[in-house]
């Protein structure tokens, strides 16, 4: 139906962002278009509609719809074709909504412009949304009741063909796999061709008819789903994507390493773009560009049923339940509320139970992996533990060690701080821009180890860049010089200068790219099992507990609703919660 | 929403009597009475006798804040900080240094100042939002840019050439209108338009570019994006998101100033011999009348922060995401 | 040989004060990679390099304008040596044949005749009526009082530029320190912070420096033993205006500054040092402090050339700079009123006019050309 040739899209510097993407969607079928950050997904999409951010052009190529060439069609018309034949769902509904108007308003405005016979009850009900919604503002809604507005605001037009953009990413699992649930049934009811975006294998493997995989600005290969997820990718770098990807299944095993990350856009390297990071890489790769063949771009592509299936059976990790004696860490009906003010004299009226009796432990050597949803209480609960509240009051227990941290001041405070340390989820926020690497590894040993002279201190920072994969050459540089996946070494690196016993992972690897979060997922079972580290392991990616973590607690509503080892908790779920996370996980 | 009111004030208060207390600091403890004596009798030599007189006959014989002659209450009410400061609270502004009721003639002034300054707001505001939303429609293209030069350089030229310019091209010159002068009603609209046009003018470049900024950073926004895609035509986007959400940063910088229209403009007033407020506070302060702009000073806070419980309630108006409580 | 004795007026200390931090700034930023980068793009663009020229030539003529000596005069022999009361500086001296060729009174520019006709006796004993020639060439013309229009410029720039940049030297300390105060600390801190700008805010600008400037003015008038020279008493003036609008004017930063520390406060590497037991002045001054410094750079840059237009306006309402002190203000002041004149007069207002547009201009296009480089987001 839409047959989009040979597409180029160009940055404002006149580098390709997009370099030649073809594609074919058909009425009816789910095309998944899957691929890292930054290899020209988005811009794909944005192209088709022509909203391509300002200064970012479409250099060439054709998109061919009823005949007409989308790229050649006068402005007038295409902004009939915009919201009309095609029209687009994003990623964030919360920003891609206007806030100073009425759900209905944003609905009727779109089906005004063509001329829809569909009413705003109507469609509010093809998204399953109460008539009632119709009146809100997008604040008033969840992200998922947002996401379901957007999506019937983009159906007023009667679209043929429907582009979501990461269209789940923002949202809960629970909320991700409605949505899912809605698209699809929408796609079929309406015969809409679906072209998905989205880096998650999950949710392609779930929705996909065909998958065409992006690397580097290129399709590297597209094949039916169905043929692709039963171990038939026969580029590479599918194969590896796939290998990387963490699930109970991989449990104790080590995920195979693609080593590097993505290249920028237009830095890409000469002859195939994926040969520096293969893992079948021969010397003509580096010379040849490889054309797009049978699928698949690859001079060498592999044998269609090489990989064995991942073991299904979860076993438990080596010596994980084996610790004995007192735990290191000792959480007891922990508390940490917020206060809401109100009034005259803004007395506190209420307050916001973030973490409400909260009682955990955790062994030396060991990883507990606490998983919520937004707003479950667990970074409220992450910052506590590390004393970081002085907003809120805390009540309960924490023992370290033995001591009791809420009891902690002065210099017993600063003993406490170089014993649990914490590691954020976005590498570009947890590293201050303005000071060099070395300069910001050696802050905390000079808080906490004012003892150590310089060299001393030099020298811990040298091991400790090595232990991470990285070099002292770092040490006079920014952060902005280094990837995602090495800010975040970065950052375990500034954590285990001090020399902890624990470490907070707070949701580590899911601002990263997958290829990139095995890298980091290997280190950290290194460290681990070298220090004898324990991990506070916080994440939304059941998955990702189930290769990783020794046990889970599930956290709900401040509480939590389920605890035990973590193959026992996936396999067999007691708490309806837990079992609704679990269903609701893609893949 | 009534709570919201009485917490305001309740915020206004201190802030008054701040206000209250700098001025009262400013003009009787880091320079005292009889220093205003004499500069006001001038000349190098002034008896001390002299200096008591206009003391006396000004009210200024009191002590700060205690005065120990009074009786019982008296004590404290027979005070500088009492007849002088606090006595604005209840709008008793005492009388000019000519003897004149200050609060009289504020009440008198108001309104040749109102008469100027309202329609120089409200066609000024139409006009500057106008031309921004044009320059953002046109965004990217060479109008854009010269515009935006153009904003420039008018921006870089101080107000009083723009008085001057006006006087002698329209008034001196092609004598459309008169040069200055004022009468109330409807009369007196002919002497209105140049000081109209020219504090409409002399506005131009900021509040154009400011405006101009705050539509292209919305312009930036998902909505916006959303709004495309959707199938809008751009004049849409444009008028009902862009300008819609805009308005609030908008409103922000407009109504906080309404009630300060009040005062006048300083130049304009003076320029045109205009009887409003402007000129009252011009020419108190070139004859060193403090007590006068003690009063000004007073009243320009009152109004700003009426200004600000305008802007609070706007807020509530325009923005379904506030709610005042 | 004459002697000279050089004269350093307070203005002048804190003007090379301030030149001798922003060369220790270049100086540090030369070796910061991303400094250079930065300032590569203000440069870059072609606004910003010519407004960048300009700038520079209007700063050295204010530079040499503060370069300040007396002129030793003749003492009997056997006493110390006297100098003059008048207190000159380099550029007086390179504009000597504009400063010392005064007229009578106006001259148009490069006329070589005076304004007005004068009854004169001429040779032959009969009077007319024309105008006398002129004793000099003035490119610029001249005033009232026979005084080189183009010399009065040059002089008032010195006026303007002290006031941009000294003023931003009270400013900058308080709206820093407040600012950044309030968002960090945020509580009670925040609330008494907001409260003293709110209060300063509510005042209306002019009317509080106008009040503060009068407050000034009747101390310099009680106090006349102060000053051993006019130049003295005027450069006290003009210090005092800067520092009123200074104490007036650090509110609007302040809040910029606050609304950011509050942002950074959240920033996961601030709490990351927390975590460390890092101390609030560290944090504060590696942390925060270098994360907003792109705002002050830039606000400082915008004000510039408002503080430069409020002196004039501050002038025209009695609450300038002193009379005495050659200002763009006092200059367009005296001129305005010369309109009315037949024949007209028109080259002082011109001249001020040129000179100051000229000026702000320069610097507004400058301010962007830095505004675009330190925040390519928030350019407008």
């Amino acid at each position: 139906m839409l047959q989009l040739a040979d597409l180029v899209v160009r940055l404002p510097d006149g580098r390709h962002a997009v370099d030649g993407v073809s594609l074919a969607l058909e009425a009816g079928r789910c095309l998944v278009l899957l691929g890292e950050s930054g290899c020209g997904k988005s811009l794909t999409a944005l192209s088709l509609l022509r909203l391509l951010p300002e200064g970012v052009t479409i250099a060439g190529g054709q998109a061919r719809l009823a005949e007409q060439d989308l790229f050649s069609l006068p402005e007038r018309q295409m902004r009939g074709w915009r919201g009309g034949r095609l029209a687009m769902v994003f990623q964030e509904p919360m920003s891609s909504l206007n806030p100073v108007l009425t759900i209905a308003a944003q609905i009727e405005e779109a089906l005004v412009a063509h001329g829809s016979s569909q009413t705003v009850a109507s469609l509010l009900a093809d998204v399953d949304l109460q008539p009632q919604h119709a009146q809100s503002y997008p604040f008033q809604l969840s992200g998922g009741q947002r996401q379901r507005a957007l999506i019937a605001m983009m159906l007023a037009g009667e679209p043929e063909i429907l582009i979501a953009d990461e269209p789940t990413t923002a949202l809960d699992v629970t909320v991700q796999a409605q949505i899912l649930r809605l698209l699809r049934d929408l796609q079929a009811k309406r015969r809409m061709a679906l072209l998905l975006i989205t880096h998650d294998l999950g949710i392609a493997r779930e929705m996909a008819d065909t998958v065409a995989v992006l690397y580097a600005g290129q399709v590297v290969e597209e094949a039916p789903a169905s043929a692709l997820f039963a171990c038939a990718a026969r580029h590479p770098y599918t194969r590896a994507l796939m290998q990387v990807t963490p699930s109970l299944g991989r449990r104790g095993q080590p995920l195979s390493s693609l080593p590097g990350s993505v290249p920028l856009a237009g830095a890409w390297p000469r002859g195939c773009r994926f040969a520096p990071r293969c893992g079948q890489v021969q010397p003509r790769c580096r010379e040849l560009a490889p054309p797009l063949e049978h699928g698949v771009r690859c001079l060498f592509p592999l044998d269609q049923a090489v990989a064995s299936p991942p073991s299904i059976a979860a076993q438990p990790l080596a010596d994980a339940t084996s610790a004995q004696g007192t735990p290191l860490l000792q959480v007891e009906d922990l508390c940490v509320h917020y206060p809401i003010r109100r009034g005259l004299w803004q007395r506190t009226a209420d307050w916001v139970r973030a973490v409400d009796g909260v009682s955990l432990h955790l062994n030396r050597g060991e990883t507990l992996a606490l998983v919520g949803e937004s707003g479950c209480g667990k970074s409220s609960l992450a910052r506590a533990l590390l004393r970081l509240q002085p907003q809120a009051t805390v009540r309960g227990r924490i023992r370290l060690h033995g001591e009791e941290v809420l009891n902690l001041r002065g210099a017993d405070l600063h003993a406490f701080r170089s014993r649990a340390q914490i590691v954020f989820q976005d590498p570009f926020s947890s590293l201050n821009p303005r000071m060099r690497v070395g300069d910001i590894l050696e802050e905390g040993l000079q808080a906490l180890r004012p003892e150590m002279g310089p060299g001393a201190r030099r020298q811990q920072i040298e091991r400790m860049l090595n232990r991470v994969g990285l070099d002292a050459s770092a040490m006079p540089r920014y952060p902005h010089a280094f990837s995602g996946g090495q800010r975040q070494r970065l950052a375990i690196a500034r954590a285990l200068c001090v020399e902890p016993q624990l470490l907070i992972l707070d949701e580590p690897t899911s601002a990263l790219d997958v290829s990139v979060q095995a890298q980091v997922l290997a280190l950290l079972r290194a460290l681990q099992d070298e220090h004898g580290l324990a991990y506070l392991f916080i994440t939304h990616n059941l998955p990702l507990v189930g290769y990783f973590a020794d046990r889970v607690v599930v956290m709900q509503g401040g509480k939590i609703v389920e605890a035990g080892a973590t193959e026992i908790v996936m396999a067999a779920p007691q708490h309806p919660y837990t079992q609704a996370l679990l269903a609701s996980a893609p893949g | 929403m009534i709570t919201y009111l009485i917490r305001r004030l309740a915020y206004a208060l201190p802030i008054l009597l701040g206000v209250n207390l700098l001025t009262f600091a400013l003009f009787f403890g880091v320079s005292s009475p009889d220093d205003m004596a004499r500069l006001h009798l001038g000349g190098k030599r002034i008896t001390a006798e002299a200096v008591e007189r206009w003391k006396v006959q000004h009210g200024y014989d009191l002590p700060h804040f205690y005065n120990p002659a009074g009786e019982g209450v008296a004590k404290v009410t027979q005070t500088l900080f009492v007849q002088k400061s606090l006595k604005l609270f209840a709008l008793d502004f005492g009388a000019a240094d000519d003897g004149r009721d200050i609060g009289r003639e504020i009440g008198k002034r108001m309104w040749p100042s109102l008469v100027v300054a309202l329609p120089t707001f409200v066609l000024g505001l139409g006009a500057y939002l106008a031309i921004a939303l044009f320059l953002v429609f046109f965004r990217n293209t060479a109008i854009d840019t010269v515009g935006v030069i153009l904003l420039v350089a008018l921006m870089s030229i101080s107000g009083l050439f723009y008085v001057i310019g006006g006087q002698v091209l329209l008034a001196k010159w092609w004598q459309w209108v008169p040069i200055s002068g004022y009468a109330p009603g409807l009369s007196g609209l002919h002497f209105l338009v140049l000081p109209v046009l020219i504090g409409m003018v002399s506005g131009i470049g900021d509040s154009t570019r400011f405006y101009r900024a705050l539509f292209l950073e919305e312009a930036g926004h998902d909505y916006v994006r959303t709004a495309h895609a959707k199938g809008l035509s751009p004049f849409r986007v444009l008028f009902r998101h862009i300008l819609g959400n805009a308005a609030i940063p908008i409103l922000t910088g407009v109504v906080v100033v309404i009630p300060r229209l009040f005062l006048g403009s300083l130049i304009l007033e003076s320029f045109f011999g205009i009887p409003g407020l402007g000129s009252y506070t011009i020419d108190a302060i070139q004859a060193q009348d403090f007590a006068i702009v003690r009063a000004m000073v007073f009243l320009g806070s009152l109004l700003y922060i009426l200004g600000l419980m305008l802007t609070d309630l706007s807020y509530a108006w325009v923005d379904p995401r506030v709610r005042l409580q | 040989m004459m002697g000279i004795q050089p004269t350093l007026l307070i203005s002048d200390a804190v003007l090379f004060l301030l030149l001798a931090a922003v060369g220790a700034y270049v100086w540090r930023s030369r070796r910061s990679e991303r400094a250079r980068a930065t300032w590569r793009g203000v440069f870059a663009a072609r606004m910003g390099r010519w407004s960048a020229w300009v700038m520079v030539f209007f700063v050295s003529v204010g530079v040499f304008d503060s370069l300040h000596f007396r002129v030793a005069v003749e003492t009997p022999a056997g006493q110390a040596q006297q100098y003059s009361g008048e207190v000159l500086s380099v550029l007086d001296t390179v504009l000597t044949p504009l400063r010392t060729a005064s007229e009578k009174t106006y001259s148009a520019p490069l006329a070589a005749t005076l304004l007005v006709k004068e009854s004169v006796t001429l040779a032959d004993g009969s009077v007319a009526r024309l105008a006398p020639a002129i004793a000099h060439v003035h490119p610029l013309g001249t005033d009232k009082v026979g005084q080189d229009v183009l010399y009065l410029a040059l002089k008032s720039v010195r006026t303007g530029l002290l006031i941009g940049t000294l003023t931003t030297l009270v400013m900058l300390p308080l709206a820093c320190a407040l600012g950044i105060a309030a968002g960090y600390f945020g509580g009670r801190v925040d609330d008494a912070i907001q409260y003293l700008y709110t209060t300063l805010n509510s005042i209306p600008g002019v009317l509080l420096i106008a009040a503060a400037v009068l407050v000034v003015d009747v101390q310099i008038d009680a106090h006349g033993e102060w000053f051993n020279s006019a130049a003295a008493r005027a450069d006290l003036r003009l210090l005092a205006l800067c520092a009123i609008l200074g104490l007036t004017g650090w509110t609007g930063l302040a809040r910029l500054l606050r609304a950011e520390t509050l942002k950074l406060r959240e920033l996961d590497y601030i709490q990351a040092a927390r975590a460390f037991g890092v101390s609030h002045g560290r944090i504060l001054a590696r942390h925060v402090l270098p994360n907003v410094a792109h705002l002050v750079i830039i606000t400082v840059v915008l004000d510039f050339s408002g503080l430069v237009l409020a002196e004039v306006v501050l002038s025209y309402v009695g609450a300038g700079v002193d009379p005495a002190t050659p200002s763009f203000g006092n200059m367009i002041n005296a001129a305005r009123l010369e309109l009315a004149r037949e024949p007209v007069v028109w080259w002082p207002l011109a001249t001020a006019f040129a000179f100051l547009f000229t000026l702000v201009l320069a610097a507004n296009l400058f301010a962007d050309a830095v505004r675009a480089a330190f925040d390519p987001r928030g350019a407008g």
